[in-house]
């Protein structure tokens, strides 16, 4: 399984990677906001997309809206890990079709939950 | 400060002879010679706010140059700001710097795991009684460290959280100063020429919490959840 990690931090993706290498995930790439993701994505071949929301240029939320509005990547699996922890945003992020949320700073064993999660719900709908 | 005056050039007898003068248009049935001594009257008047209000701003204008305010504006949005700037991103070059450091180590250390994880499964077979025992005991100790390191690389999640914050209080002292130049330029039409601040950067969001410091109730994971089940997640 390819993952795409997407954070303006560098350290951030350093830790989630360390943590996906940790859960077994080892295929993955970053990316350091939206734009730079945008035409990875595009590119094809990733099963999964880990975003931070507070990016310069193109934040998380328009990146998922544009994977959602996009007929090639409108079924990838987004999970948005982020330090926005207002409900108005939470709510946002449902709408516009995140898969999971978690609030920074997180646990490993949070973080393993919502990836299991997902993929439980992703296989169901399969 | 005080209250509009007449018009200087007015006195009192001009007022209420204009006044009278209103009245007797009306009561004389000439409505539009009323109308018309009305509209003189309140013209002088409109000329007297005038005058009051642009002794006002040279007075303010005054009272800024007597303060020595513009000088203290122009070193504070001239030179105090921006150092005050320089070193918070300087803070978080280096609080970035330390994270990346301590992360290189537990990189290096994971892979040293690694090394003493093989070596642990290939001794095992080649050991027998006492030796058996010391490479189990070696091996809980190996993933006792990798969960160690696994922790210590969570905690350098410190560097995202107080970098954005750092980039917050930053965003608005460029905010300020810009406003502090506009201020100098309009009082006194000077001021140290720096480029306009840029728009806070997703200004609506409200960025990582701070505790005491949050307006509206930051929620938690497990609230996140809640809401999320709420919603049909």
């Amino acid at each position: 399984m390819k993952i795409l990690i997407v954070d303006d931090f560098s350290t951030m993706r350093r830790i989630v990677k360390n943590l996906l290498a940790d859960l077994g995930h080892t295929h993955t790439a970053e990316a350091d906001d939206g734009k730079t993701a945008w035409p990875m994505l595009q590119a094809g071949g990733y099963d999964f997309v880990i975003t931070d929301w507070n990016m310069p240029e193109v934040t998380g939320i328009e990146l998922l809206r544009q994977i959602r509005s996009d007929p090639e990547l409108k079924a990838l699996p987004v999970l948005m890990v982020t330090a926005e922890a207002q409900r108005e945003q939470i709510i946002e992020a449902a709408k516009a079709g995140v898969n999971g949320y978690i609030i920074k700073p997180f646990t490993a064993a949070t973080l393993k939950e919502k990836i299991d999660k997902i993929f439980q719900r992703v296989e169901a709908a399969a | 400060m005080s209250s509009p005056a007449p018009a200087p050039d007015m006195d009192r007898a001009t007022y209420l002879a204009q006044l009278r003068a209103v009245v007797a248009a009306l009561e004389a049935g000439d409505d539009a010679a009323g109308e018309r001594q009305l509209d003189q009257l309140l013209r002088r008047r409109e000329s007297g706010l005038f005058v009051s209000l642009a002794r006002l701003t040279r007075e303010l204008h005054v009272a800024i140059k007597d303060f020595n305010l513009d000088q203290r504006l122009q070193q504070l949005a001239g030179q105090d700001m921006p150092e005050a700037c320089a070193r918070l991103e300087y803070v978080a070059k280096l609080s970035e710097q330390a994270a990346h450091t301590t992360l290189d180590m537990v990189d290096s250390s994971r892979l040293q795991i690694a090394v003493m994880e093989r070596c642990c499964s290939q001794l095992q077979p080649l050991l027998s009684g006492n030796g058996v025992n010391l490479v189990r005991q070696l091996s809980a100790a190996t993933d006792a460290l990798k969960g160690n390191f696994s922790a210590i690389s969570q905690a350098q999640g410190y560097q995202d959280l107080s970098g954005q914050i750092l980039c917050r209080v930053t965003d608005l002292v460029r905010s300020v100063e810009a406003a502090l130049i506009k201020l100098l330029h309009a009082t006194h039409g000077t001021g140290r020429e720096t480029s306009p601040a840029e728009p806070l950067a997703n200004a609506s969001l409200a960025g990582p919490q701070v505790p005491g410091l949050s307006g509206s109730a930051p929620v938690s994971q497990t609230d996140a959840d809640a809401l999320l089940l709420e919603l049909g997640f």
